[in-house]
């Protein structure tokens, strides 16, 4: 016995598919809230010039 | 942001394989530890005004949050912990060998992205947040009329 478990889990892929869309929904939610709060910043700074 | 992404992640991988969405294991405990401490420092920076008392909190704040990275990462190995030990080439399936290797390039790319963003979004903010007030603001704070000309120098006596 080389000691690690060697087990495979069989089906469940709506699991994957769930955990991936989720986070590309967050990481895409955030990655554009960052650059649309980074634009009015900049927009912002340009107008105060 | 991310650890709230990886807690969501680690439940949705648990159901199918420990069959609960969450258990207090070492491992997950420690990563909830570490999601509240991020949270209280969000919340910290949202509540002092005062940008350089500000800094100096949240930086003292996230040193103190940060002891409990190790504690996240060394708890599968010293604690007897439901969790698998930590994914590597050697601990995973050859098929998966691949797909983490990429899968962790791409979240590392695109998270030096994101940070440098955020790090320019900042600056702006501090920027601005330490530019003096437009003269007509002060004025009005003052309770004055607003000077002509939005207060610019016309060349007259000061």
């Amino acid at each position: 016995m080389s000691g690690a478990p060697a087990g495979v889990i069989q089906g469940g892929w709506e699991y994957v598919v769930a955990a991936y869309v989720a986070s590309a929904v967050i990481l895409l939610g955030y990655a554009f809230s960052v650059f649309w709060r980074y634009r009015r910043a900049r927009s912002r700074r340009d107008t105060a010039l | 942001m991310l650890s709230a992404l990886v807690c969501m992640q680690g439940s949705i991988w648990a159901r199918p394989t420990w069959g609960v969405w969450w258990d207090w294991d070492p491992r997950l405990t420690t990563t909830a530890v570490l999601l509240f401490a991020f949270g209280g420092i969000l919340a910290l920076r949202q509540f002092v005004d005062d940008p350089v008392k500000r800094a100096v909190w949240s930086s003292v704040a996230v040193v103190i949050a940060y002891v409990d990275v190790p504690l996240v990462y060394f708890s599968v190995r010293w604690w007897n912990s439901l969790h698998q030990l930590q994914s590597t080439p050697e601990t995973v399936s050859r098929a998966f060998h691949w797909p983490l290797r990429i899968n962790a390039f791409g979240v590392l790319f695109l998270l030096i992205g994101l940070v440098e963003l955020r790090a320019r979004l900042a600056f702006l903010r501090r920027e601005a947040e330490s530019a003096p007030p437009p003269p007509g603001r002060v004025a009005e704070a003052l309770g004055g009329a607003p000077p002509p000309y939005g207060g610019l120098a016309t060349g007259g006596k000061r």
